[in-house]
């Protein structure tokens, strides 16, 4: 039983949660009071404006006006770790409304329903990274994925978007039966459901196999959700199919909750199983496996990238890749090696969204379309091209932007795991080298931009950007451009609040 | 003062990127004003200044700049980077009168140009690796733009090969620079810092040769050099001339900066392999220059030829050698930029063929009487001749070789004897040809234009100016050889 006071603190804890899920509720109500809303063609700027409004002010009660502490025993935590993660990814959230505002021709009805969809699925993230306790990794995960679900189906107007959200919630589905089997084995070897208490429990122990099975399942029915190879077929065919705020949404906001939520359950929950990575021996531990769907990521990705002529697929091949990068953070459980991982997203997530909406103002409406409308950007759209070429080289990874330096800090992350320096160092040189054969076709897009004659078939108002998209546009690459050439204090402040944040 | 090389440099870019298109004037004297500008600074220093007798590394700015990481914004310089700095403002005042006449995109042109001037001066004064490395790659990304867009000859092909190359090769680099940052536990990516560790053996064994081929594959380190013709051949002239001239040197002076510098019993191991790889590259450019038709790949392979030298003389790890290494930085910078002018800019926009066979039928000489002069002033500084630069820096790194590995700096030698056929062999074919293939009437080509004239005027003084007072350097470069950060280097050579 639960005492008064218990539900008060519960309350404190998710008040920043609720805030969303009352916008999202606000949202649908006053859609519903207006007959016409559903109308064809009506302006989402209502919808939009509420929401984000309801996640500007979820950030500021989140950061400012949020008491620290855990509630029921442990299951849900905040700290300030988890606060500066939430931040994050509800400012991702803005950027994906602002998206979904920018190109509002795409989705044409129901925008009520499209907001607060976004808004749950967003909630479940934001549950997902405060969660301490398996019952509510799981729950939080089935609300962000049930929510994903639908928005990756809200495109009806073709058969084969249809036919990739079916298989999006397909493979979903069966991650899901993963984790939960994963789960159920955890518990039945350790005989708790906290993190804590599992990682307790287990002090002292030699690995028990079947703990270590239930890890690994655990690992890749989240694999799926984070886009980690081998487990990333669904990737390419649900970038290409979904509409752009979504794909954004899957591509950063879901990977910084599922990065976050990995890095929990594994250093909290099964630190002494965590292994070596010498020889790849699969049954000490965890950190092989890690190395190994990283190194996977890594090749498949970008491998798989570099023969892609549709740009979606490309980016969607890419974003494994990256999920590779970002996977060798995990190696060691350090303030620095977190916080370079929750950077990384961040950086990735900004430069993304900004790169999806510049193809959405290029007229790069769905996956068949090829580089076709990038090409000869410059003369069209210079601003638009600088921006393009910005946004691109931060994804390559070449400095001064953001991108390079977040890549930079994973890489020293992983070399600082203590012991098995060599197997490391070649994680990172392979890491590197994926990165060069990454340059080749994000040079490709920039050549297309930058090289080559504009075609005459191209109408000539496909380049021009609304004001809105322009602005967002803007917004993303100068974030990328800012935080690559000053990025002392958003680094210092993220390390700070993990050192803060032991549980 | 020196560090305005870097910050103009790249305001100038942004200048040059948001001025209109239009007005194609504009770009190219906010690029001249700022290229003078960077130059007098360096000239200033060099001029006015005495060399601090004991090499000590100036330093100019230090911040902090990622305190998570110890990563510092630290400029400074030494009498090697300022020779390097005084390289990269005459060539790039060079390369930008070459490149008056770009018309089209010319805002974007000047923009990628100065951005990767910028980025070259940056990698010359960071004493902080983290900053040396984001500079080095500022530098890799405006060149495929340079050549992908105003090239010529393959240039997607070129530009690409060039910058893969030029990538894996700083992938490479940043390896030893991490496994160097952590290995030691040091707080500070400063090289001053880095130097305190003694590494051992069994790292420095893998660490040395994984960054020393990661830098030099930009210095065109025979057989990782193939990146290097097809680029140059490829570039518009004024980046080739950037190219050959300082872009390749950013190779070796990492070289000599990073591993050579950190890691010296590493170097010790590797070096005679190494060297013989240098000299190797030094005979066997000069064999394919020799048999070249296009003109542009007569120069671009002599530069693969003449880069050994330079790395010849780095793995010497003598006094001679190294002093020599950075000498033949200098002076090919100068060389090459001055004969990829002749050919890219003087004959070709004029006679549209680089092709030696179809050239004599111009009768160049007798048309383009100063393109002649300038070009056999040139080949003869690039053969080594006496009271050119040429020849000051490769006696030094010949007899810094011959202290090392006698038999290597025969291999050298044949490389000087290599590189007066080669240039001979252009030089008659291109300008004096048989007087038999020169037809009656020859098709007129319009004068050389003043920038020409200007940027070629300045590329001759410089090389003689050195190669008739060499001490103006070596004045700066001696005493950085005796500093503490090089000792253990040449010491360890001295003991073997």
């Amino acid at each position: 039983m639960l005492s008064d006071a218990t539900h008060t603190d519960l309350f404190r804890l998710i008040a920043p949660e609720c805030i969303i899920v009352v916008t999202a509720l606000a949202i649908l109500g006053l859609s519903m009071g207006r007959r016409n809303d559903h109308a064809p063609g009506k302006s989402p700027l209502t919808s939009s404006l509420m929401a984000i409004a309801g996640l500007a002010l979820a950030i500021w009660v989140n950061l400012f006006h949020q008491s620290q502490g855990h509630a029921l025993d442990w299951t849900f935590v905040v700290n300030p770790a988890t606060q500066m993660v939430k931040a994050g990814l509800m400012l991702t959230g803005i950027l994906l409304v602002w998206l979904h505002l920018a190109c509002s021709q795409e989705v044409r009805e129901h925008h009520a329903e499209f907001h607060a969809l976004m808004l749950f699925a967003l909630t479940g993230m934001a549950l997902l990274i405060g969660s301490n306790h398996l019952l509510m990794i799981f729950v939080a995960l089935e609300i962000t994925a049930l929510s994903l679900y639908v928005l990756a189906a809200f495109d009806k107007r073709e058969s084969w978007k249809a036919r990739n959200a079916l298989k999006y919630f397909l493979i979903g589905g069966l991650s899901a039966a993963f984790v939960l089997y994963g789960f159920s084995l955890i518990y039945g070897v350790s005989g708790s459901m906290s993190l804590p208490l599992i990682s307790q429990s287990q002090q002292g122990l030699p690995i028990d196999p079947l703990l270590l099975l239930g890890v690994i399942m655990a690992l890749v029915g989240f694999g799926f959700k984070i886009a980690a190879a081998p487990f990333h077929w669904w990737v390419a065919d649900v970038y290409a199919s979904t509409l752009t705020p979504v794909t954004g949404l899957i591509a950063s906001a879901s990977k910084i909750a599922g990065f976050y939520v990995i890095g929990r359950f594994l250093w909290h929950g099964f630190p002494q199983a965590a292994g070596k990575l010498s020889g790849f021996s699969w049954s000490q531990g965890w950190l092989p496996w890690i190395a190994a769907f990283s190194l996977l990521s890594m090749v498949i990705g970008n491998l798989a990238a570099l023969r892609q002529q549709r740009i979606r697929r490309l980016i969607g091949f890419s974003a494994v890749a990256h999920t590779g990068y970002a996977l060798l953070g995990l190696a060691s459980p350090g303030p620095q090696a977190m916080a370079s991982i929750a950077f990384y997203l961040l950086s990735y997530g900004v430069s993304v969204i900004g790169f999806l909406a510049l193809l959405r103002a290029t007229g790069q409406q769905d996956d068949r379309i090829e580089k076709g409308p990038l090409t000869g950007l410059w003369s069209r759209s210079p601003w638009l091209a600088a921006c393009l070429m910005l946004l691109i080289l931060s994804l390559a990874g070449i400095p001064p932007l953001v991108g390079f330096l977040a890549k930079f800090n994973l890489f020293v992350a992983a070399l600082n795991t203590p012991g098995n320096f060599m197997g490391w160092i070649a994680l990172v040189v392979l890491a590197l080298g994926t990165s060069a054969v990454s340059l080749y076709y994000y040079l490709g897009i920039l050549k297309e931009a930058f090289c080559r004659e504009p075609a005459n078939e191209i109408p000539s108002h496909t380049s021009e950007a609304t004001h809105s998209e322009m602005t967002l546009i803007l917004t993303c690459t100068l974030i990328t451009l800012i935080l690559g050439i000053l990025p002392g204090w958003l680094l210092s402040t993220l390390v700070a609040s993990f050192q803060q944040s032991p549980t | 003062m020196l560090s305005w090389t870097v910050y103009l440099s790249f305001l100038a870019s942004i200048g040059c990127f948001i001025s209109p298109a239009s007005r194609p004037e504009r770009c190219r004297w906010i690029a001249l004003t700022s290229a003078i500008l960077t130059t007098m600074m360096a000239l200033r220093v060099m001029l006015f200044q005495n060399p601090p007798e004991d090499g000590a590394i100036e330093i100019i700015t230090h911040q902090a700049w990622i305190p998570t990481l110890g990563i510092h914004f630290l400029l400074g310089f030494d009498g090697i980077s300022l020779v390097m700095v005084l390289l990269t403002g005459i060539a790039s005042i060079a390369a930008i009168l070459f490149s008056w006449d770009i018309e089209t995109r010319a805002n974007e042109f000047f923009g990628f140009l100065m951005a990767l001037i910028g980025g070259v001066y940056g990698v010359f004064i960071s004493f902080d690796l983290f900053l040396l490395f984001v500079f080095y790659e500022i530098a890799i990304i405006p060149k495929y733009f340079l050549i992908a867009i105003w090239g010529s000859t393959n240039k997607s092909y070129g530009a690409m090969k060039l910058v893969l190359y030029s990538f894996v090769g700083s992938a490479l680099a940043l390896v030893g620079i991490l496994a160097a940052f952590v290995v030691s536990g040091a707080e500070s990516f400063a090289l001053q810092e880095l130097i305190q560790f003694p590494y051992e053996e069994g790292f420095q064994r893998w660490a040395f040769p994984v960054t020393f081929l990661g830098f030099v594959i930009l210095a065109g380190l025979w057989p990782f050099h193939t990146w290097a013709p097809t680029g140059h051949v490829a570039a518009p002239t004024g980046t080739s001339m950037l190219l050959a001239g300082v872009v390749m040197k950013l190779g070796a002076y990492g070289a000599l900066r990073v591993p050579l510098t950190l890691f010296p019993m590493g170097a010790s191991i590797w070096r005679e392999e190494l060297a013989l790889l240098a000299a190797l590259g030094i005979v066997a450019g000069a064999l394919v220059a020799l048999v070249q038709q296009d003109f542009k790949f007569v120069i671009g392979y002599s530069s693969v030829s003449h880069m050994g030298f330079v790395m010849l003389g780095l793995l010497a790890t003598t006094e001679a050698g190294l002093s020599g290494a950075v000498l033949q930085m200098f002076s090919h910078g100068i060389i090459a930029g001055l004969l990829f002018a002749v050919v890219g800019r003087m004959i070709y926009t004029r006679t549209h063929t680089r092709d030696l066979q179809a050239l004599s039928q111009f009768d160049l000489r007798r048309q383009l009487p100063f393109a002649g002069t300038v070009f056999l002033l040139a080949g003869l500084a690039s053969m080594g001749l006496p009271g050119f630069s040429g020849f000051v820096a490769e006696l030094h790194v010949i007899a810094g070789a011959w202290q090392s590995y006698a038999w290597l700096s025969l291999l050298a030698g044949l490389g000087v004897v290599l590189g007066v056929a080669y240039t001979m062999r252009a030089l008659l074919a291109s300008f004096w040809p048989a007087p038999h293939s020169i037809p009656a009437h020859v098709q007129s080509l319009p004068p050389i234009t003043l920038p020409e004239k200007c940027g070629a005027i300045l590329l001759l003084a410089a090389t003689l100016l050195v190669g008739l007072y060499p001490r103006l350097l070596l004045d700066w470069v001696i005493p950085c050889l005796h500093a503490p950060m090089l000792q253990p280097l040449i010491e360890r050579v001295s003991t073997i």
